[in-house]
């Protein structure tokens, strides 16, 4: 996620800083997802122990929304580019 | 749905709210469908990084409405990704809860036939008729 996200640098002549804040959002929302695994490893572990499958919502969640605001934001960004 | 555990229904009010009814699954299924999640989501950043990277990488080879074109696409392509991949982790732990039958992956196809009308195009870019 860090690494695509990457791809806001590439507009930083025409968004300025605002290219850089958007790198910096996605690299805490990356740190966040790692952050989620840890706790999301130990329910697994638990979950192998009792035998009983416990899914993880919250992580499907951030993980999608995540996702799809750096697609909505890259498809904003190169339409913005086009129209200059 | 007949049977419910939620008599002694220890999990979170999310995925009680998310997966309402059925009994827990083998946890084996559902790290496996959880793999399956991320693995679509690597591939949607893989179309967005690739949308970026047609943007920026191939302004020698495209013009600029065609180029525009294809890394939005991609990207849009993406965004089904990401979103198709949690619709389809939720349908399948719905069903394996509910221990019917596994539903039809509906992403497939639209992977498919991207990325054969993408390789259709760069055939037809690389042989000068587009």
């Amino acid at each position: 996620m860090t690494v695509v996200s990457l791809i806001f640098m590439r507009f930083i002549h025409v968004f300025q800083g605002w290219s850089v804040a958007l790198f910096v959002v996605c690299m805490g929302m990356a740190i966040v997802a790692i952050a989620m695994q840890v706790r999301r490893y130990r329910l697994g572990s638990v979950s192998i122990r009792a035998e009983r499958g416990r899914p993880s919502p919250w992580a499907v969640i951030f993980l999608t929304t995540s996702v799809c605001l750096i697609s909505v934001l890259s498809i904003a960004s190169v339409i913005k580019i086009s129209l200059l | 749905m007949s049977e419910n555990n939620s008599s002694q229904d220890s999990r979170s009010r999310i995925a009680r709210r998310v997966f309402p009814d059925g009994v827990d699954p083998d946890p084996r299924f559902t790290l496996a469908n959880e793999r399956t999640f991320l693995s679509w989501i690597r591939t949607a950043l893989a179309f967005i990084g690739g949308g970026i990277a047609v943007e920026a990488f191939t302004s020698e080879i495209f013009g600029t409405g065609l180029r525009a074109t294809l890394s939005i696409v991609l990207m849009v392509i993406g965004f089904i990704l990401a979103a198709g991949a949690a619709v389809r982790w939720h349908r399948i732990e719905s069903a394996m809860r509910r221990k019917t039958s596994l539903p039809l992956p509906l992403i497939i196809p639209i992977v498919s036939l991207a990325s054969a009308l993408g390789a259709g195009l760069l055939v037809l870019v690389f042989a000068g008729l587009l």
